[in-house]
């Protein structure tokens, strides 16, 4: 089907609050959304995938840990790349000498699309998964105003129907009490 | 200049400050201003160049059928397709629960074809169920006013026009109940018509298509008339005709955009105050911007002598408002802009000082309306996780003093909570101690989140960076990133508990309304009101009218 970004980046932070992310990675998911749409990637697909990673393998807090100004993720784990991406581009502008290292990751485009967000090169980050990784801070070229293809963007059925339902998530139940007074309409609202 | 450059420096007193402002009591008593987008869009209509047309009227005698009304000039079109539909009484409701309107719309870009307009039809009538193309950019929906609508077409049929008095209470013929705009259920995004400089200000194509709607509903019902009786009808006649405007009916479905959008508010608000303080830097007022200080003052008294409502607390301030216009017409004669202003300030109530800074900001046009375009910003995602704890914490202090003096233990201090829920996503408010949901709340309980973010910043090595601090609470992330945006954007905050019992919803309403251009606001609780849009509001054959755009404070002749 054909959804607009706004129906993109609204679907995305919702589901991420759906996995349990916090609100402000939530807000992350949304700008990363949005970048990853208009770059042309698949964004329903790679978010669906980042999301359930984080349902699979949890979501360690912190996510890397330090040595001097080298950053590390745990070696076994796999980082999500929702939280892992804005984590090492926060990281890398507030200490533009460090580096950031990253063993194994879900969703290495969610990386990419962070780090470019945050003005930082990310033609560091290896776009197969599995792969391991090493950010330094280099600047990156100025992002473009991301204008929407023409006619919106094509995702699978499927993948959005699962999106849809990891926002579902954060909706609340419908009941008589929320809908007589949950709104506040009068009484007398069709006259 | 693109729209969101750096305000020009023309001579101005200082702002009122954001602690004075963005309180929620006086927000809930703004007034519509020249730079409300209802004005400024017909504004652009009146010197852009657009001539508007009604290319389809198929519309059957009961008033049921199509509409087409194009607005158009070299080069660009848009198109605003009307659904008049039949229906069952038990169907009518304003809620946004609602699956049946007697009228539906659709802003469309360019001029539809008759497979675009079948399309449409398949689609607009079901609103949110429906899904739309990016060459449709507005979605909405109004019922009619039942009080109204059939006396207005019972009346014209019998060559009489309306009830003076029914008019002066209802004002309009329909209600919009959601205004839809911004890539909701595939609907053009915002980014795909916001480089157009028609369009580029804040709500201006959602305003457009209430424009065109109010022009569908006026049509619509001396068509009605027309068809009822063709040898008795008559029209509207131009003075009501010109008062009637366009109803609408709200709740809390737009209350939770001020929370969300900070920059934007921020410089809605910072238009605003930036007008206000222009106008109190003019030192000398000419005899004719005297004069017409004092017949707009006149006309506002008579505008709030039409405004009755049943709500107990409006019709009190509605009231007092009255009163205090009365001795404001004594203080008017000698005084400056800022004289006017600070006695307003120093003796009047909140509604009587806020409409004082529309009648202000109305008669100095030349340094008021370049600021309209100053209105629009993208939100900033972005936030500096540079910066060190030491000078997180300052800022926090100085911008959010207000809430941390809150006594967050104090259960009446969280009483509610904010939502949404599963019935059309609808935001609600919940009551936390006793409605299940809390858990799912949106992060609007910001002063409670503030609170929490100080105390934790006490723990922390002050030289330590945001980055690394969110790293290990990334439940902070987003009252840090909120916090960096208020300090860039200090009109961009809210300073209220907007979870605690004393918390009025209505007055979220009211302002956002005030920035469309609302008047006549007519609570219904403490969270849902109606309100008139454009009335007074030039037609398109006024729009060359040298005083097209003098339409504040309408009244009914």
């Amino acid at each position: 089907m054909i959804v607009s970004r706004n129906e993109i980046e609204a679907a995305c932070q919702r589901a991420a609050l759906g996995v349990g992310l916090a609100h402000g990675f939530a807000e992350d998911a949304t700008a990363i959304a949005a970048r990853l749409a208009a770059d042309g990637e698949d964004v329903a697909a790679i978010m669906l995938a980042a999301l359930s990673s984080i349902e699979e393998n949890g979501c360690p807090i912190p996510c890397f840990n330090h040595d001097e100004r080298l950053w590390r993720s745990a070696e076994q784990a796999i980082v999500p790349a929702l939280v892992a991406g804005p984590c090492a581009a926060d990281l890398l502008r507030a200490d533009p000498g460090a580096v950031v290292q990253i063993g194994r990751t879900d969703e290495p485009k969610v990386i990419a699309a962070a780090l470019a967000l945050a003005g930082l090169d990310a033609a560091e980050v290896p776009l197969e998964r599995g792969q391991s990784m090493r950010l330094t801070a280099r600047p990156g070229r100025p992002l473009a105003t991301p204008r929407p293809p023409a006619e919106g963007f094509t995702v699978a059925d499927a993948v959005w129907r699962e999106l849809l339902k990891l926002a579902a998530r954060t909706y609340v139940p419908a009941s008589e009490q929320s809908r007589l007074r949950g709104a506040g309409a009068g009484l007398n609202d069709a006259d | 200049m693109p729209p969101s450059a750096p305000l020009p420096d023309l001579k101005q007193v200082p702002l009122r400050p954001p602690a004075q402002i963005m309180r929620l009591a006086r927000m809930g008593s703004f007034f519509a201003t020249r730079l409300s987008f209802m004005r400024v869009l017909v504004r652009e209509l009146m010197t852009g160049g657009w001539t508007v047309a009604r290319p389809l009227f198929d519309i059957d005698a009961v008033g049921y059928g199509t509409a087409v009304y194009r607005v158009s000039r070299p080069g660009r079109s848009y198109s605003l397709v009307a659904f008049s539909h039949e229906l069952a009484p038990e169907l009518r409701t304003d809620r946004v629960i609602a699956e049946a309107w007697d009228a539906t719309f659709a802003l469309c870009d360019g001029e539809p074809d008759a497979g675009e307009i079948e399309r449409l039809r398949q689609n607009v009538p079901r609103q949110e169920a429906g899904r739309y193309r990016a060459s449709d950019i507005v979605l909405c929906r109004a019922n009619r006013s039942l009080r109204y609508f059939d006396h207005v077409a019972e009346r014209l049929a019998v060559g009489l026009q309306p009830d003076a008095a029914l008019t002066r209470e209802v004002g309009y013929l329909m209600r919009t109940t959601a205004v839809y705009g911004n890539g909701k259920f595939g609907i053009a995004d915002r980014s795909r018509i916001e480089g157009r400089a028609e369009l580029a200000g804040p709500f201006q194509a959602e305003m457009l298509a209430v424009y065109l709607v109010r022009l569908f509903t006026l049509d619509l019902v001396e068509h009605v008339a027309r068809a009822k009786a063709p040898g008795t009808a008559i029209a509207l006649a131009p003075g009501i005709r010109r008062y009637i405007g366009i109803g609408n009916a709200t709740g809390l479905g737009m209350a939770p955009f001020l929370m969300t959008h900070p920059v934007l508010i921020g410089n809605w608000m910072l238009a605003r105050e930036t007008a206000l303080a222009r106008v109190r830097a003019v030192a000398v007022m000419g005899g004719r911007t005297r004069r017409r200080l004092g017949e707009l003052l006149l006309r506002a008294r008579q505008h709030v002598s039409q405004w009755r409502v049943a709500d107990p607390r409006q019709s009190a301030r509605i009231v007092e408002l009255e009163s205090d216009l009365a001795r404001l017409g004594e203080k008017i004669a000698d005084a400056t802009p800022d004289g006017l202003y600070r006695w307003a300030e120093n003796h009047l109530g909140l509604e009587a000082q806020e409409l004082v800074v529309s009648l202000l900001i109305e008669i100095f046009p030349e340094l008021v309306d370049e600021l309209a375009r100053h209105m629009a910003a993208p939100e900033a995602n972005r936030f500096d996780p540079a910066m060190q704890m030491v000078d997180f914490r300052h800022i926090l202090e100085r911008d959010y003093d207000w809430a941390l003096r809150i006594d967050c233990t104090d259960p009446r201090q969280r009483a509610r909570f904010w939502y949404v829920s599963e019935e059309k996503l609808e935001p609600r408010l919940g009551n936390r101690h006793e409605e299940p949901g809390a858990e799912l709340e949106r992060p609007f309980a910001i002063a409670h989140d503030i609170q929490a973010l100080h105390r934790a910043l006490q723990a922390e090595d002050p030289r330590q960076t945001l980055a690394v601090f969110l790293m290990r609470q990334p439940q902070f992330r987003h009252s840090v990133r909120r916090a960096q945006i208020v300090a860039r954007h200090p009109y961009g905050e809210i300073r209220d508990n907007l979870v605690g019992e004393a918390c009025l919803p209505i007055d979220l309403l009211r302002c956002k309304l005030s920035f469309f251009g609302a008047s006549k606001f007519d609570p219904k609780s403490d969270r849902w009101t109606r309100i008139a849009m454009y009335q007074g509001a030039p037609f398109p054959s006024d729009l060359a009218s040298p005083d097209a755009d003098d339409w504040a404070f309408p009244v009914l002749p």
